[in-house]
């Protein structure tokens, strides 16, 4: 039996929104519970420390109820979420001081998107934690941006117009850096597996 | 539906919705299935390995509040955040929809009409103004601004009276206006929003205008520089309410255009405003024409002011301009036009008709 899929119906996302503007509570409170850890993490990777992300993501859910009467309805609700996130994490980031970086001109350009460190993951079978070393170390060999388009489309699960948004650059870009990304990610892998194939005929 | 799992690649799988969920958020009805299908197909462990390695690469650390504490969230948001009545300009710039126009409103009839029928006229109407209420009268020289339940916004001058529902119904926002007043509505198409006065109403659908209504004025006016508007008279409405029907008969107006409503002869009459504005946001402020066919003149006249201009093609077929305009009012480009052309034109039903002979 093929398990039933919980995709996260996007037209559900909009009746939600809708709700939420006519000042519905239980709608915030699915989309918070549908998204609120989704953009925790996201905001772990720019920013590492947890409890300001927290304080991040709550705020962009207090800015979005407060001005519930005049917010408009994104075509992407997930990508609306992220990339407010992202503007916020920014912003606080910037007015904190939480990067240590005073000589950040242009906020979008000084984007750090944090190299991945699998040190964080608990995982039980040693040879998944083996590949995520692996993965993870092509991972962190791409540029930032490439890094970041990579965690939107595969962890997030998102559009490339969706990214296009989130990012402030336009959807041929995002398919250059995930073209760009993918070479990357195929090559070193492909050349793995290939090793390993034929590793086996030679041995059998 | 029966996916074929095998044929996956590892990016297929990372971006399986089934997949993700064992991966990301294991201990659930998934972890069955996904496990049963690994040890069956061990020849696509590497993709399934891959993906999931990337994954759990991407998701890294997994930060995850629980149910309960995602509810304490929610709770508190909703209990300590204000809510914020948007001003017009962020109003303007969030609701992209926020069509700018203007709409006046002069109106006479009070002597006649007093409040008192004003108010049995309303009841007939907009039954819904005529119980549980809020009047609002501005007797300041100041203006006065009013906020209401859907965010609406309404800026009302000195010695008007304005009435609207404490709570609007679900399909209509209806407000009452006697004197003048400057509306800044939310869009929501699925309530449109009514302004009544003592002959007309309008029907408007998230946008901004200003009513007027003064005293020692004949007419009633609405002009629109930008956005749509449908204009009633009030005996139509009424008519329409007392039949039951869906039609009705009213004029609606697109930028540039005016109604006047003769109270004398309770007709309305569509015209032209005074000064038209250009409609096109980029469109170029000079135009310069150089041996410029006069259908092209007039094609691009059309556009920059929505306008609909009339004209004989073949008598004009001749006809070239070669000028170059700026600043002037489409009336002043008309005139220079029509000198040049030698022709005339004049305005009817909101449209520029063109009289020429031929050059």
């Amino acid at each position: 039996m093929i398990p039933q899929e919980a995709q996260p119906s996007t037209n559900n996302d909009s009746q939600l929104w809708q709700q939420l503007k006519n000042g519905s509570e239980l709608a915030l409170g699915k989309l918070i519970k549908k998204y609120f850890n989704l953009l925790q993490n996201y905001g772990y990777k720019f920013v590492r420390n947890e409890d300001f992300v927290k304080d991040c993501v709550q705020e962009v859910f207090v800015e979005i109820w407060s001005r519930r009467q005049s917010i408009s309805q994104p075509d992407s609700v997930r990508a609306y979420l992220l990339s407010s996130v992202r503007k916020k994490i920014l912003r606080e980031s910037v007015r904190q001081k939480i990067n240590g970086d005073d000589k950040i001109i242009n906020i979008e350009n000084d984007l750090k998107f944090a190299e991945f460190s699998p040190e964080l993951i608990i995982i039980e079978q040693e040879n998944t934690q083996e590949t995520i070393q692996k993965v993870s170390g092509l991972l962190n060999s791409l540029p930032k941006r490439q890094r970041e388009v990579v965690y939107l489309r595969f962890y997030q699960n998102l559009e490339r117009d969706e990214i296009a948004q989130i990012m402030g650059v336009n959807a041929q870009s995002v398919s250059n850096l995930l073209q760009a990304a993918f070479k990357t990610i195929r090559e070193n892998w492909s050349g793995l597996i290939i090793h390993y194939l034929f590793l086996i005929n030679f041995i059998s | 539906m029966n996916t074929n799992y095998r044929e996956y690649s590892f990016e297929d799988f990372s971006r399986d919705e089934s997949f993700r969920q064992w991966v990301l958020n294991p201990h659930t009805k998934n972890d069955e299935f996904w496990e049963k299908w690994v040890s069956e197909n061990p020849d696509c462990a590497d993709n399934v390995n891959v993906a999931k390695a990337l994954l759990l690469t991407l998701q890294e650390k997994n930060i995850s509040l629980s149910n309960d504490d995602l509810a304490a969230i929610t709770d508190k948001i909703v209990e300590e955040t204000p809510l914020i009545i948007p001003f017009w300009k962020t109003t303007a710039f969030k609701f992209a929809a926020s069509i700018l126009l203007l709409l006046s409103i002069g109106l006479i009839g009070l002597k006649y009409y007093g409040q008192e029928s004003g108010d049995v006229a309303s009841e007939k109407i907009a039954p819904n103004l005529s119980s549980n209420y809020v009047e609002e009268e501005n007797t300041n020289d100041a203006k006065k601004q009013i906020t209401l339940e859907d965010g609406s916004q309404i800026t009302l001058y000195p010695k008007s009276k304005i009435r609207y529902p404490k709570q609007f119904s679900t399909q209509l926002r209806e407000v009452y206006l006697i004197g003048q007043a400057f509306f800044k509505v939310t869009k929501n198409p699925k309530r449109p929003f009514w302004v009544y006065t003592n002959y007309i109403s309008t029907q408007v659908l998230g946008t901004s205008f200003m009513v007027k209504a003064f005293e020692n004025e004949k007419n009633i006016k609405v002009e629109v520089h930008s956005g749509k508007v449908s204009v009633y008279r009030r005996e139509d409405l009424e008519k329409a309410k007392l039949q039951q029907k869906n039609e009705l008969v009213g004029i609606i107006l697109t930028p540039n255009q005016e109604v006047d409503y003769s109270i004398a002869d309770a007709r309305l009459l569509k015209s032209i405003i005074n000064r038209p504005e250009v409609l096109v946001a980029n469109s170029p402020k000079h135009f310069t024409f150089d041996e410029t066919p006069i259908a092209k003149v007039f094609g691009i006249l059309e556009e920059t002011y929505g306008i609909n201009i009339i004209f004989d093609e073949k008598n004009m077929e001749n006809c070239y301009l070669t000028a170059s305009f700026s600043d002037e009012s489409l009336y002043d480009k008309l005139k220079l036009i029509c000198k040049i052309t030698h022709s005339t034109y004049e305005i009817v039903d909101a449209q520029i008709i063109i009289h020429s002979k031929g050059c």
